[in-house]
């Protein structure tokens, strides 16, 4: 890959993937840096990947989703890092002027799996067969994967007030 | 709850920003489709929130990578060179341990065979490494 399509994969492609790698990490006060380096690692292996010139855009993303959703696992495994209690407390105020904060901690009690396919069906759009490889499961698990993960979220979100 | 078949079209038209007036009246009465536009726009809202963050620049990014990318080059290309030192690091102990050992005359000729032997497999060795870390240069 040259400069000038790196450039322009990149410009597509980072500001959801550091989004995603953010959100995948656990602690909401997670170091930038290390946000930073895991984005770093993941473009770092997708180019020595060498894929072909001629493969699609959706299959190069689709591969570097790959490549970050098995260094953020690699990650949490190494600290051993634990899913949230859903019921931990902290306070949402209906009011909060800040609600994508809010959004954020709600969506950090939801278990790895679930959040891995919220964010690449609904911010990503990733279609079924897509997020299965990136998860390295059977598509036909990814619908009810995908409507528990939705409806579990719906309702931590209805808990705390959230927008309806 | 059970699948609609426009929960992909609901997503779709949601991350775009355009949601045609036939998909509202849909919403309206779906309670599945109604939970996909309530998430995904949440999902959205999340992934703009996020956005806020200052990202490293594609230049940057770049520079950085092809950085990477020499220095792990540079090291692949070593690691022949540094094998070969230690194989003759190891050939030049044996050597040694076989001098200081002070054979008794009746061994000598076994420890010469022995000494041609270890040469015939490590001068091979060092030369076929040798020429491979030339070639990744």
């Amino acid at each position: 890959m040259d400069e000038e399509s790196f450039h322009a994969f990149y410009e597509q492609t980072a500001r959801n993937l550091r989004g995603y790698l953010r959100s995948m990490l656990n602690n909401q006060a997670i170091d930038r840096g290390l946000v930073d380096d895991l984005l770093q690692e993941s473009y770092f292996r997708f180019l020595k990947a060498g894929l072909p010139d001629s493969t699609e855009p959706a299959h190069r993303k689709n591969y570097l989703y790959r490549i970050a959703t098995n260094l953020v696992r690699d990650h949490r495994r190494a600290r051993k890092v634990e899913e949230l209690p859903e019921d931990s407390a902290d306070a949402t105020s209906a009011d909060s002027l800040d609600t994508a904060h809010d959004v954020g901690r709600a969506f950090l009690k939801l278990k790895q799996r679930e959040r891995e396919v919220l964010w690449m069906a609904y911010v990503e759009c990733f279609d079924h067969r897509e997020i299965a490889e990136v998860l390295r499961t059977k598509a036909v698990s990814i619908r009810p994967m995908l409507a528990r993960a939705r409806a579990r979220f719906g309702d931590i979100l209805r808990r705390r007030g959230i927008g309806a | 709850m059970s699948d609609c078949p426009h929960e992909p079209i609901v997503a779709d038209a949601l991350a775009k920003g355009d949601l045609p007036e036939d998909l509202r009246v849909h919403l309206a009465g779906c309670a599945v489709c109604a939970e996909v536009h309530s998430v995904a726009g949440h999902m959205l809202q999340l992934a703009d929130g996020l956005a806020e963050e200052p990202q490293p620049s594609a230049a940057s990014m770049w520079w950085r990578l092809n950085l990477r990318m020499r220095r792990e080059k540079a090291r692949r290309a070593e690691m022949p060179l540094i094998w070969m030192g230690r194989v003759c690091y190891v050939a030049i102990a044996l050597v040694a341990a076989l001098v200081a050992a002070s054979l008794p005359v009746p061994a000598r000729p076994v420890a010469a065979i022995g000494l041609a032997a270890l040469g015939a497999v490590v001068l091979p060795v060092a030369v076929t490494l040798w020429g491979w870390s030339r070639s990744k240069t």
